[in-house]
């Protein structure tokens, strides 16, 4: 048996289902890959895809909007980039503890540093190929149900 | 693989070593540090940028809240706050959860009561960081 089967872990997925995952991203085309590659994973979580910066911030706004048990963050945007964002998120009490997961293509040192200074749960360069990208998404799927989040 | 160490603080447990078999088990190379003093810690964590920790695993169950004081104090400082921080504890209480989160920890595990299951845990846990890129500065 398995860790994936084991109640503990079970009682962290019915408890992460109830929020929401948010991906911050403007390549359609790796919206779609996130979606598909939940969707394998039998990820039930409701997705809230933006497609960048500012529009996650006009979501977070809106007090009635659920807030996300994660954030997958790309870096490279136009209208407020990632790093830009992390630093509105990181500066806000009501959203500082939610985790942030850099997804990018981006493999710059600088972009590391920046992230990892914001605080950054983790930083994953983005796979061309679509079953290492379901591999990428199912370990971070994987540790976000084993590690306990904020309410 | 891990370019530096890995620095593991647990002031009250010996089941570091479950952890510490974990990463051996997935890059046999890293060295890995265990300590139970909160002052050795800072050390290791405050050496130059080439020889501080990669990563940095707590235990904030402690005598006098030592364990959330080191996370404080990585997390707090300009220099110190790039290195990811992961809670592992016994300790499940949502204030803790919610105040380490705050504070910019990089997750915030339960450790299971049975050593396979911590050990699989462990195990997960190692793989996420060894797939996560990693600052090297």
């Amino acid at each position: 048996m398995g860790i994936e089967d084991s109640e503990l872990f079970q009682q962290g997925i019915k408890k992460m289902q109830r929020k929401p995952i948010m991906l911050v991203e403007d390549d359609e085309v790796d919206v779609m890959t996130v979606k598909r590659a939940l969707r394998d994973l039998k990820v039930e979580n409701q997705l809230i895809a933006v497609n960048n910066g500012e529009q996650a911030v006009d979501y977070f706004e809106n007090g009635a909007n659920e807030l996300p048990c994660f954030i997958l963050l790309d870096l490279n945007m136009p209208r407020m980039n990632g790093i830009e964002l992390l630093k509105i998120i990181k500066a806000d009490d009501r959203l500082k503890s939610i985790p942030v997961i850099v997804l990018t293509t981006s493999n710059e040192e600088r972009d590391k540093i920046d992230s990892f200074k914001l605080s950054v749960a983790g930083y994953m360069i983005k796979p061309v190929e679509y079953q290492q990208f379901v591999e990428v998404i199912k370990e971070i799927q994987v540790y976000w149900t084993i590690s306990e989040k904020p309410d | 693989m891990f370019k530096r160490p890995i620095l593991i603080f647990d002031e009250i447990d010996d089941d570091a070593k479950l952890l510490q078999t974990a990463i051996k088990a997935i890059d046999p190379l890293v060295n890995t540090i265990i300590t139970k003093s909160k002052q050795e810690a800072k050390e290791f964590v405050f050496l130059s940028k080439e020889k501080r920790p990669v990563l940095v695993f707590v235990e904030i169950a402690s005598d006098n809240n030592t364990g959330l004081d080191l996370v404080k104090a990585i997390k707090g400082d300009e220099d110190t706050k790039i290195i990811p921080t992961i809670v592992i504890t016994k300790l499940n209480d949502s204030k803790l959860i919610e105040e380490s989160f705050g504070n910019g920890v990089a997750g915030y595990m339960l450790k299971p009561s049975n050593k396979k299951d911590f050990s699989e845990l462990a195990i997960k846990i190692v793989n996420y960081w060894n797939r996560s890129q990693l600052p090297s500065g």
